[in-house]
């Protein structure tokens, strides 16, 4: 986007002289680097991770595409399919996402304050404008979607809303929006692709196993075709089986990189990397366990609100982000980013 | 973000750009004109907060930079003054008789941090004008380097017919965003 912007001039002209601080690190269009983004420098580490991730995922899938190719199985049909049931996935994922978790999109004039903080946000980051949505929940969370930034959606739940105050929301709404700027709805989707190539051709070939059976064809006539397009069946199963497990592993590790590089954009938006620490304990449970009510104030408050149920089960959201990494380690990552800007 | 920005995930802050913030100067005259805008005298420039202590110096070199500037003006019409918004973060608001002085200083401010390497603090300039009698506003975004109308209309509501109005009167003059989708708005302007 705007990566493409020509080339600016060294800054030379008139103007107040730099105050009392060193500079020297010009950027590569020729303007002096963001002191907090020099600062935070960049996670070589996690991005050789990914990296590494990344061309694991692309070997296995070229293994898998050829052992398919040598076998000369038709799957044509299964791969089309999965592309089409994909396409659809990741064109329809903002009203898919929003319908599967009953969100319904807000206006600025219900939640103003919303609308306001992801508005700075996105001027700051040179995004669009996304869409946003509110969950009627009081688990607290929130989630980015949406092909691209043009339709990218920024959910939240109520309950995030009453929970965190402004600042550490600004955090975790810069978070989604790095989610939205780093195009993960259609990182994940690419690197998903072979992994549900597989898992269909498992699954059906379980129905096929359960129902045709294997290898014998019936008649006497081209039997021995059969029983071989039998075994070469059972390999591509097994084959497909492994990649399932192998891919499943590496988009999991995947996403879960995805989410550090997202926390690392939220500092990189705010600059307070704390505030986005606290909210995600206060998400994770161990600080709403705190009352901030006053005693006497409690004894009419509804309990329950103070100390939300924080329930994973089928569909529920805590089950949605699974994929995260744990807090522990989150929270020793903005540690070291909030030393790094702090510094 | 580049494709490889976005494939490490990567989040980079677009750099500021204030080049274009004088193409206000020359559009001027048709916003009057032909737009019937009345001009404010003021100008605010908005960024996320600083670092401690750097906006009260901020301030203080802006008061004394206008001052060497413009050693004929009586010695209180130009103003400074400090804000800070709800959503945390700061206006530097500059008030003086002539649009000129007062954009020279909010350049001046622009420039000075991105010399200093605060240029992604910057968010906005805000011009603020009167429209029979009520609130009409162009902002340039530092990031787009491009100018869009604002006019509210009650409590977070927009006339966006007005806004198109206005744009398309001024694209001759001003480097006007084309994608609405980032005509921000900046609600409860301190102006």
């Amino acid at each position: 986007m705007l990566a493409s912007r020509e080339a600016q001039p060294v800054r030379t002209g008139p103007g107040p002289q730099p105050l009392g601080l060193a500079l020297g690190e010009l950027s590569a269009n020729g303007y002096i680097r963001d002191i907090v983004q020099r600062k935070l420098g960049s996670d070589r580490g996690l991005t050789l991770r990914m990296a590494l991730t990344m061309f694991l995922l692309a070997v296995v899938y070229l293994i898998f595409v050829g052992v398919l190719l040598l076998m000369h199985i038709g799957i044509a049909t299964i791969v089309v399919v999965v592309a089409v049931l994909l396409a659809a996935q990741y064109y329809f994922s903002d009203k898919m996402v929003l319908s599967a978790l009953k969100a319904r999109m807000v206006t600025p004039q219900q939640y103003p304050q919303l609308y306001d903080i992801v508005g700075r946000l996105a001027q700051l980051t040179g995004t669009p404008m996304p869409k946003l949505a509110v969950i009627p929940s009081q688990v607290p969370n929130a989630l980015a979607t949406g092909r691209d930034p043009k339709h990218a959606v920024i959910v939240v739940t109520t309950g995030i809303l009453n929970q965190l105050d402004p600042k550490e929301l600004e955090a975790v709404l810069a978070h989604e929006l790095s989610h939205v700027i780093h195009r993960d709805v259609k990182v994940m989707a690419m690197a998903g692709f072979f992994a549900t190539v597989a898992s269909l051709i498992v699954q059906s070939g379980m129905w096929f196993g359960m129902f045709g059976g294997f290898g014998y064809g019936g008649g006497g006539y081209g039997r021995g075709r059969n029983s071989d397009q039998g075994e070469g069946m059972i390999v591509i199963i097994l084959v497909a089986a492994v990649v399932w497990a192998i891919s499943f592993v590496l988009i999991r590790a995947l996403s879960r990189y995805r989410e550090y590089a997202a926390d690392r954009g939220s500092a990189v938006i705010t600059q307070e990397p704390s505030q986005l620490a606290s909210a995600l304990q206060k998400i994770s449970g161990t600080m709403s366990r705190i009352p901030t009510q006053d005693l006497r104030q409690m004894q009419s408050a509804n309990a329950l609100m103070i100390f939300p149920a924080v329930h994973v089960g089928k569909g529920s959201l805590a089950e949605i982000f699974s994929t995260h990494p744990s807090l522990e380690h989150r929270l020793a990552k903005l540690r070291d980013l909030e030393s790094r800007i702090s510094s | 973000m580049g494709f490889l920005d976005s494939l490490i995930g990567r989040t980079r802050l677009p750099k500021s750009n204030e080049d274009k913030i004088f193409a206000m100067s020359t559009a001027m005259l048709t916003l009057q004109t032909s737009a019937e805008l009345q001009p404010g005298t003021r100008i605010g420039i908005v960024f996320r907060s600083l670092p401690s202590g750097r906006f009260q110096q901020l301030n203080r070199d802006t008061v004394e930079m206008l001052k060497l500037q413009d050693k004929s003006a009586p010695e209180d019409s130009l103003k400074v003054n400090q804000v800070k918004d709800d959503l945390g973060f700061q206006w530097l608001v500059v008030d003086g008789p002539e649009f000129e002085s007062v954009l020279a200083a909010i350049h001046a401010v622009a420039m000075g941090l991105l010399d200093e390497g605060l240029g992604d603090c910057l968010l906005a300039a805000v011009f603020p004008f009167q429209l029979s009698g009520r609130p009409v506003y162009w902002i340039y975004g530092y990031k787009e380097a491009t100018f869009y109308p604002f006019v509210p209309n009650g409590d977070h509501r927009r006339d966006n017919a007005e806004e198109i109005r206005l744009a398309a009167i001024a694209k001759e003059d001003l480097p006007v965003e084309t994608d609405m989708e980032r005509w921000y708005a900046i609600w409860g302007v301190p102006l």
